[in-house]
């Protein structure tokens, strides 16, 4: 059951992390599609701690950000 | 009756089994899928002709269609039929977004709910020129000049369009405007003289469901459609008449993972028409596509409190980028994208 519950929000959460990349790859710099971390802290209401917050968004970024125009 | 052959089926064995049929007074219709043959019998087929038929090594299955229609059935067509709107597909695993003024009111205002309409993020432009106003003294619409207007704001933004179409004799302006996308409107689903007249030229066909209107009844004007050759149908739910006075009409969602069993055409949602209450829209669309909704058609206006028809179910331009925005999040959770 757990497996069941995990592999569905596990995919879901790749599947907007695409939507995410999707966009991204339209944005004019990196800057543009920087994820507001303030802002999630501040919606944030869960078991995770900010750190970890700020780490997770920072690799989202990271991940999904356009390559540098040359 | 629907047959589907083993893709080695020859084309001299396929034509041998549509002689056979066709010298028994039966006519058929041949699907368009290329993955194998499918083939409709449109008129009864006896049980004896049916029975010898499934035998034949060949056939795969027999399918006999809930209602009748043929070419709109499931299992007509192998995967789900995907309608390209002027490049937005219907039908695929992208959703896709329908937005704009309920009528084309002037040069600006269509021009601005483009813009703002694109930038939300939605794929295709709406906006009537001919309107179907319950009374006689309401706005009418611009007419052809209306079309043109609306044409020319979906060039601009980047958009195809879609528009209501409300007699065959308004054909000629919605083909000389090339309107990327005809849309029969609820009150006129079983007109079949419009339906029969619109159905060969070439366009897609957004077919509103009928006020009170069946799903049988639906699925039989779109046969008609498909029938008389149209190839891009798409189907709309926007609310159908019940006792219920809250809302301007209730929405059927359970239509969408219905028909997903009855047909192959793309199915989308009119949450507008359906509620008539901008509040309602968001929630209604997300629901929309959380039950399988191919699209959402809603409608928007720069300055609802200034439109000259529905303005009081008009989404404002921010509330629509919002919609957008959790429409892709809802798509996401079902493992869909935004087109």
């Amino acid at each position: 059951m757990l497996r069941t519950h995990l592999t569905t929000l596990d995919r879901a959460l790749l599947r907007l992390l695409e939507e995410r990349a999707k966009l991204c790859a339209s944005a004019p710099s990196a800057e543009a599609c920087a994820p507001s971390i303030e802002d999630l802290l501040r919606r944030a209401d869960g078991d995770i701690d900010a750190a970890r917050i700020t780490e997770v968004f920072e690799a989202i970024h990271e991940g999904s950000a356009p390559a540098p125009k040359r | 009756m629907i047959f589907t052959f083993k893709k080695d089926t020859s084309e001299a064995e396929l034509q041998r089994i549509v002689s056979e049929l066709e010298a028994a007074g039966i006519r058929t219709a041949r699907s368009p899928e290329s993955r194998r043959p499918i083939l409709a019998a449109v008129d009864p087929v006896p049980d004896e002709t049916r029975a010898r038929l499934e035998a034949l090594p060949h056939v795969d299955s027999v399918t006999k269609p809930r209602g009748s229609w043929r070419r709109v059935d499931r299992a007509f067509r192998e995967l789900p039929t995907v309608v390209d709107v002027s490049g937005v597909p219907f039908g695929a695993r992208g959703v896709a977004v329908i937005a704009g003024p309920c009528s084309v009111e002037s040069e600006e205002i269509i021009g601005e709910a483009a813009e703002t309409a694109k930038r939300a993020g939605a794929h295709v432009l709406r906006g009537g020129g001919f309107k179907p106003r319950t009374s006689p003294y309401a706005f009418q619409g611009l007419g052809k000049e209306g079309l043109r207007l609306l044409k020319a704001a979906g060039d601009s933004s980047g958009m195809p369009v879609v528009s209501e179409i409300m007699d065959a004799s308004q054909l000629p302006a919605f083909l000389d405007h090339d309107i990327d996308c005809l849309q029969v409107g609820a009150r006129n689903m079983q007109n079949f003289t419009l339906l029969k007249a619109i159905a060969g030229v070439g366009k897609p066909v957004m077919l509103k469901r009928g006020l009170s209107a069946t799903l049988k009844e639906w699925l039989q004007a779109a046969e008609y459609l498909a029938a008389y050759g149209c190839d891009g149908i798409i189907l709309c739910e926007r609310g159908i008449r019940t006792f219920e006075t809250a809302t301007r009409n209730t929405l059927d969602l359970t239509v969408l993972p219905l028909l997903r069993q009855w047909t192959h055409l793309p199915i989308i949602v009119d949450p507008s028409h359906a509620a008539g209450i901008p509040a309602l829209i968001p929630p209604l669309s997300r629901a929309s596509i959380a039950a399988g909704a191919d699209g959402v058609a809603v409608e928007c206006h720069p300055r609802p409190a200034e439109a000259k028809s529905d303005g009081a179910q008009a989404l404002l331009p921010g509330e629509l980028a919002t919609l957008v925005a959790e429409t892709r999040v809802v798509a996401a959770a079902v493992g869909r994208t935004l087109v």
